[in-house]
């Protein structure tokens, strides 16, 4: 079963390397924007699908990445690729101080407290003008070349970040540490006295999901070669996040990417179509994903797709 | 040998007091059984020594050392297990897996999956529900669930094993299903103390009884002693219908 599935992943790996040789640079840039967020979803379920802490503002991590990134390159002229490490650096030392006090939340408390770091954050951001530019932003260098290998090259760059995303996201699933969280997810006292130190092991999660985010940011602040404080700290980025989770199914390791890529290209076909009532459409579509698909395609269409299912979702309206 | 020493427990919120200055110990090797009214304290004391909540008053020692200021995955990893009341599986892993995560974690604390998979299933085998390793626990009735809280206690590799009303809902097959099996646990050198409210289950597998009565122990002894006890058959029946028996 599992090289069935691992079968049909190479094959859709294969169709999306070989895309950028036969479409548009539109697409291109669809794409890449779609792995982005599929990669932010599949990092950020490791603590929300997993371990059931729905980190709401784990976007602040993508923002630090992005000013990890930003400021290296221009303030200490550090190579792209080289920042990497340092994006994900820091969205594990950021994830591991504010755990210890923040983790001891539950449910929407902690919700609120993620949403409070991001907009902290970025207020720090704002008024540290020397370092980030502040409320101007920062211009990154420019990528050398031609127009149309720059695209290509953040498409398998953020492609390869989403294939790095997927198989951390695989290997903590299937280790000691994954049994720990999906524990803690349902009932944390049941698995402290079973001897799972949850303290630790929710903070590992926090930090493994943070460092992901953390290297979308800076890849992201790349190919936009220019970031603000309201350009990466972005609350729509949240909602989104978490609409692709849930549409998906948090508990698997490919949910958060098949959400991602249903709702990135509704949203794209919805924007370009009625650009004046696509907030509207988008908010329609994450009510409709609430109330008849909690627990995710996934996980909801587990024997087969029938109304049915849809029905007794929203009679039973729960996650 | 005293394996669990409880001296002078007490646990109060705010004004209110849940239990007071409790003292009793249990051997290795012994089944202790916990009875008393609702109210009792019963789950509370094992809330205190698995630590899911904080003492307020005395000291309870596990093989002679005070375990009041360990966290709850230390007092596991000391080999003290226990079950819930309310049976807690963990949905999204199966039968087999919520077994694993015992293995995983509890005093045995395996790093290897497959060594952890085998003491997985051998505690399925104690229990009985091998036959339904790879299903979902949810979909489990309550009697297989409430094994499958044992099984997962086993895997942890116990030396002092805490079953939180293991044998509430059972009908009468199952419940003598169960009783064995914990006898069978016993002769394996565990040691057990269960909290019951099925009084002909708790007396026929108890060494002894502790009963508790709004947070005080009124009684300990043998089962045949605690049922002629004047107090205990107060607590449970009143005054009045005391004095006529």
């Amino acid at each position: 079963m599992l090289n069935r599935k691992f079968f049909f992943f190479l094959a859709f790996l294969f169709i999306l390397v070989l895309l950028p040789f036969v479409i548009s640079g539109y697409w291109l840039r669809v794409l890449t924007q779609t792995f982005l967020f599929a990669a932010i979803a599949t990092g950020s379920n490791i603590i929300i699908g997993y371990t059931g802490y729905p980190a709401f503002g784990n976007i602040a991590f993508f923002g630090v990445g992005a000013y990890v990134t930003g400021v290296l390159m221009t303030k200490y002229q550090m190579g792209f690729l080289a920042t990497m490490p340092f994006c994900a650096l820091s969205g594990i030392i950021l994830a591991a101080l504010l755990g210890i006090p923040i983790l001891r939340l539950k449910g929407h408390y902690f919700a609120i407290a993620t949403v409070g770091i991001m907009e902290t954050i970025r207020e720090l951001v704002d008024n540290m003008t020397e370092l980030t530019g502040g409320g101007l932003g920062l211009t990154l260098p420019i990528m050398q070349g031609e127009p149309e290998f720059i695209y290509k090259y953040f498409y398998f760059a953020m492609l390869i970040c989403l294939v790095f995303a997927l198989l951390v996201s695989f290997i903590v699933s299937k280790i000691k540490l994954g049994y720990a969280l999906k524990a803690i997810r349902v009932d944390e006292d049941a698995a402290s006295v079973m001897g799972i130190n949850t303290p630790l092991y929710k903070t590992a999660a926090w930090a493994v999901s943070a460092a992901i985010v953390g290297v979308c940011g800076g890849i992201y602040a790349y190919w936009l070669s220019y970031i603000d404080p309201h350009t990466v700290f972005v609350g729509t980025y949240s909602v989104k996040m978490f609409a692709m989770i849930l549409l998906g199914g948090g508990t698997t390791v490919i949910g958060p990417m098949l959400g991602a890529f249903i709702l990135e290209l509704i949203s794209e076909v919805v924007w370009s179509k009625f650009i004046a009532i696509h907030g509207m459409v988008l908010g329609l579509l994450i009510i409709f994903i609430i109330l008849f698909l909690p627990k995710g395609l996934f996980e909801t269409f587990k024997g087969g797709f029938s109304f049915k299912k849809l029905l007794s979702n929203l009679r039973e309206n729960k996650l | 040998m005293v394996l669990l020493e409880a001296k002078n427990v007490a646990k109060s919120y705010g004004g209110l007091k849940v239990l007071t200055d409790v003292t009793f110990s249990v051997n290795q090797g012994e089944i202790v059984g916990i009875i008393g009214p609702n109210g009792a304290g019963k789950t509370t004391f094992m809330n205190l020594v698995s630590r899911l909540t904080s003492i307020t008053g005395g000291v309870i020692n596990y093989k002679g050392q005070p375990i009041n200021n360990k966290k709850p995955h230390e007092i596991a990893k000391l080999g003290i297990a226990r079950t819930f009341q309310v049976v807690k599986p963990f949905g999204g892993l199966s039968v087999l897996e919520n077994v694993m995560v015992g293995a995983f974690y509890g005093k045995r604390n395996l790093n290897s999956k497959s060594e952890a998979k085998d003491v997985a299933e051998d505690a399925l085998k104690v229990v009985g529900l091998e036959d339904v390793k790879d299903k979902d626990p949810r979909i489990l009735p309550l009697a297989k669930r409430k094994k499958l809280e044992v099984a997962r206690a086993l895997a942890m590799g116990p030396d002092l094993l805490l079953l939180d009303e293991v044998m509430a809902g059972l009908g009468a097959k199952e419940l003598a299903d169960i009783m064995s099996e914990i006898i069978k646990l016993k002769e394996k050198g565990i040691t057990i103390i269960a909290i019951e409210h099925v009084m002909k289950a708790i007396m026929g597998i108890s060494d002894r009884i502790v009963v508790l009565h709004l947070g005080k122990l009124i009684c300990e002894g043998t089962p045949s002693e605690v049922v002629k006890n004047p107090a205990v058959i107060e607590a449970y029946l009143g005054s009045k219908y005391a004095k006529k028996e």
